[in-house]
């Protein structure tokens, strides 16, 4: 993707169920999820958020925000340019808003956006398991 | 979900064009203390002390969550969407995430980390970074949206 930001892996840990980001057992049996403070449907097993902490002199972390779904908006630069434009965001009558939304390398001559499209989670690949961390579950 | 009529825009005298700007000004200036209030409010109070537990992996071996704050006080966590098994990263968080790495070293400067993490494991995490390479290079965007 051509991207330098620190990408680090929570596998093995809590860390993704405690701040209500990926689908526990529990959660894929109700068919209902816990997720922006109520609890709904949602289309993946991961679920997109971003979270805040601090951490005090002596080391104490704590956590100060989360927020989900529409409140990551604002992290989209693009969306703010967008808004400046006569057409704007164009997402009327597309049944899910980012569905104009690719990879930005595909943005080739087969882009297409399909209003009807629903979220669909990426296919899934035969990946071998690694775990990591396992002697910090908590 | 913002919508916006698709007519094409009308065309009106720069008196009329002034005047309209001037009350959607209005209503944006409106936006920024309202946004202002919130940037004063929202992160303010804290959860008590986190499960400091967490265990994570990056290329350079392991870190615990309080290592992630980088030597900063504060630590903001995107949560991208990879899940163990999936043959790609979710498209609209490599949305936001393209925004991400010019805002890294301003952070910083503010005492603020800025780090992603996902469920996946580390291998699947370099692998997805390793596709997709570079935006598309913008003159075959523009081929495409004259041809539309």
């Amino acid at each position: 993707m051509g991207w330098r930001f620190h990408w680090v892996s929570s596998n093995g840990s809590d860390f993704n169920y405690d701040y209500q980001v990926s689908m526990t057992k529990e959660e894929l049996e109700k068919g209902q999820v816990y997720y922006n403070y109520s609890m709904q449907q949602f289309p993946s097993e991961e679920r997109p958020g971003t979270s805040v902490f601090y951490k005090d002199v002596a080391g104490n972390i704590f956590h100060s925000y989360s927020s989900y779904a529409r409140g990551l908006d604002i992290l989209i630069g693009a969306y703010n340019w967008l808004d400046l434009t006569p057409k704007g965001r164009d997402e009327e009558g597309l049944k899910h808003g980012m569905a104009w939304v690719r990879h930005h390398d595909k943005y080739d001559a087969g882009y297409r956006v399909d209003a009807n499209a629903e979220y669909v989670q990426p296919a899934k690949a035969a990946i071998p398991r690694t775990v990591c961390c396992e002697d910090h579950r908590s | 979900m913002a919508t916006r009529a698709m007519e094409p825009p009308k065309v009106v005298a720069p008196a009329e064009w002034a005047a309209a700007r001037k009350e959607l000004l209005k209503k944006e200036k409106e936006f920024s203390r309202l946004r202002d209030e919130l940037s004063r409010q929202a992160p303010r109070i804290t959860l008590g002390k986190s499960r400091a537990g967490l265990c994570i992996r990056w290329p350079k071996g392991k870190e615990t969550l309080g290592d992630l704050f980088g030597g900063r006080s504060q630590l903001i966590v995107y949560h991208f969407m990879l899940g163990p098994d999936w043959k790609e990263g979710c498209p609209s968080c490599s949305f936001i995430s393209d925004h991400i790495d010019g805002s890294v070293v301003h952070l910083a400067a503010r005492d603020v980390r800025l780090a992603v993490v996902s469920r996946a494991p580390l291998a699947q995490i370099e692998a997805f970074k390793k596709t997709h390479g570079l935006a598309v290079p913008l003159g075959v965007v523009e081929r495409q949206r004259l041809q539309l």
